[in-house]
């Protein structure tokens, strides 16, 4: 399919530019032009899982076979679990192609002048000195934050769209109103869940005042990201349960 | 299984889009082991009760019970239902599409559906994007009658076909009958499925206008269902 | 055997009719088990039910008898068969005598007509033989 095409002409492309020598100005307009290919690759590959995301949910669920998805003997959240769940599979695919366009891209001769191990000894010395703990601990919670956006935003495109499914006209535009009107909720609770609570500049001023308390700090970055993690499990939560009450109790497949 | 529960009930069931009511207060029941064509001109409501029945749409007010409960996973494993579209994954191949029923459906029959394929001679392994509109239709009744369900719901199940193969998919349905599933055909043509038929509904505008056996409206009236038909939704 | 259903009369009459109709002919012998309903039913294109409802008519009129575990079977007894057949003989020759009645023809008119039949089909089966 389109994807597979477009996976490997983003890998291509950066393999080409690790490989091609960096000097001469011959070898920089190509440079150039390959990474006018690259980022165009980029965003062309995050558009099109976006869409196949969405167009798989609205045409399996609300489209004609929908008659076939809604007629099997299977509990609509189980349905809806398995499209949520694929689609986030789709899309860490697409990031892990990026990541590993971008690792491509480093040109070879650097990497064989860069020690792995030096490299992540680096980090470590770097996260330490902004007080952050280990690199494991800091890595987990990137990925869970990543995950639970992830999560966030694939339900509230699900949700949209079954929104949009209950009107009788126009259930297309009135899905994209839906989105934005769900962000638009999402982002403003969180702001005032923790405007009053905290926010990266108390962190930020909090880590100049107190340098020897890092414990404090890593404590107080773990409970920012672990609070808001909590709040978009909520919000998953309630996405989720949205969308399967309109399955449940206002399908209506024409 | 309820033993006690009608096959399929209707209690005061309406099912308004906007304004528009398609269906107006429909009460009946069937029993098991029967087939049941349900007539009526274009809108009368015949596919909105159907689809009422697969679960497809939420009643506005009323209710429909499936061996006495209301359209759920339960029912949705007791009742095989034919649209009138096609609603496959077009990117399947019949094969797929047998290992896709055998999965979700525990009383489905792949061996059943293998042999029906080779009669209607459907092609298993071209992809049913590529398929002609007749065999699609041919290949949907297949996946519909190769499961021992307990309520059939055929929406305009010959609509397409030639004669031979309309034939054949009667022939079918007599031999599918089971003493405790029923079948509901739901078509405009009349004359056609007639004869397999033991009781019919009449729909118009929504409303249930008769209930009745073959036999009796025969008997009764001299006619047969078809011209029956034809005098009471005369234009 | 080949069914013939009209569509403005009751089914299950019209099976009754050509299910005497067959045991008189012979294409049923006396004693014969009967397929299944369902065999039936599919045979002659109809529903199970209706076919259950004639062949219950027929077990009621004695032409049918059946036992639980072994099927349907016609009677053998002749005699009631031979009833049924004279039985039928006659209600043809009524609807033949009340059609010559319309056109008018005359009881003598009626008798040679059928004479002349009767010859007519004697010298065929001769010829035949020859």
């Amino acid at each position: 399919m389109m994807y597979l095409a477009f996976a490997a002409c983003c890998l291509l492309t950066n393999l080409f530019l690790g490989t091609l020598s960096t000097t001469g100005s011959a070898a920089e307009i190509i440079n150039g032009i390959l990474l006018l290919i690259d980022f165009a690759l980029f965003v062309a590959i995050i558009v099109l899982t976006v869409v196949v995301c969405i167009e798989r949910f609205y045409k399996n669920c609300y489209g004609p076979e929908g008659y076939l998805t809604f007629t099997l003997p299977v509990k609509p959240w189980q349905i809806l679990l398995s499209k949520t769940l694929s689609s986030a599979l789709l899309i860490i695919c697409t990031l892990a192609v990026i990541c590993g366009g971008v690792l491509l891209a480093v040109p070879f001769n650097t990497w064989n002048s860069i020690d792995m191990s030096d490299m992540v000894a680096a980090f470590e010395q770097g996260l330490q000195a902004v007080g952050a703990g280990n690199a494991a601990g800091l890595a987990l919670n990137i990925l869970g934050a990543v995950a639970r956006n992830l999560f966030v935003t694939i339900l509230a495109i699900y949700l949209a769209i079954s929104i949009g499914q209950l009107f009788h006209d126009h259930k297309v535009a009135l899905s994209f109103v839906f989105f934005f009107v769900i962000q638009s909720v999402i982002g403003l609770l969180t702001s005032l869940l923790f405007a009053g609570t905290m926010n990266m500049s108390d962190i930020l001023s909090t880590y100049q005042q107190s340098v020897d308390s890092l414990d404090s700090l890593i404590g107080m970055i773990n409970t920012f990201i672990g609070l808001q993690s909590l709040w978009m499990m909520a919000i998953a939560a309630a996405m989720f349960f949205g969308t399967d009450y309109i399955m449940r109790k206002h399908l209506n497949l024409e | 299984m309820n033993s006690t529960a009608d096959l399929l009930k209707c209690e005061d069931l309406t099912k308004k889009f906007g304004k528009d009511t398609a269906l107006d207060n429909i009460s009946f029941s069937l029993d098991p082991g029967h087939i049941v064509g349900l007539l009526g001109p274009n809108g009368a409501g015949k596919t909105t009760l159907i689809k009422m029945a697969a679960g497809l749409l939420t009643p506005t007010s009323g209710a429909i019970l499936i061996d006495g409960d209301a359209p759920g996973v339960y029912s949705k494993g007791i009742v095989s239902y034919l649209p009138e579209r096609t609603y496959l994954n077009e990117s399947m191949t019949p094969d797929q599409t047998i290992k896709f029923f055998s999965d979700f459906y525990e009383d489905f029959d792949p061996e059943r559906a293998g042999e029906m394929m080779e009669s209607l001679n459907v092609n298993r392994t071209k992809p049913v994007k590529n398929l002609s509109k007749g065999t699609k239709e041919k290949l949907q009744l297949i996946l519909v009658m190769s499961r021992k369900a307990r309520l059939y719901l055929l929406d305009e199940p010959i609509g397409g076909v030639d004669p031979a193969a309309r034939d054949y998919i009667l022939n079918t349905i007599l031999q599918n009958y089971e003493e405790d599933a029923t079948v509901i055909i739901s078509t405009h043509l009349i004359a056609d499925v007639e004869q397999i038929l033991d009781e019919v509904l009449f729909l118009q505008d929504g409303k249930l206008i008769l209930q009745e056996s073959v036999d009796t409206i025969r008997e009764e009236r001299g006619l047969s269902v078809d011209e029956t038909f034809r005098e009471v939704f005369r234009c | 055997m080949k069914w013939q259903i009209d569509s403005d009369r009751p089914v299950y009459k019209q099976l009754i009719e050509q299910t005497e109709q067959a045991i008189v002919s012979g294409i049923f012998s006396p004693g014969e088990r009967l397929p299944s309903v369902r065999d039936l039913a599919a045979e002659a294109g109809v529903n199970p039910n209706t076919m259950q409802r004639a062949l219950a008519e027929l077990e009621r009129s004695g032409i049918l008898y059946s036992q639980r575990t072994s099927g349907r079977f016609i009677t053998d007894d002749e005699e009631m068969i031979d009833k049924l057949r004279y039985q039928k003989a006659e209600e043809d020759a009524r609807t033949f005598f009340d059609n010559m009645k319309k056109l008018d023809l005359s009881a003598d008119e009626i008798a040679r007509l059928l004479r002349a039949i009767f010859e007519e089909d004697k010298d065929e089966k001769s010829a035949s033989n020859e």
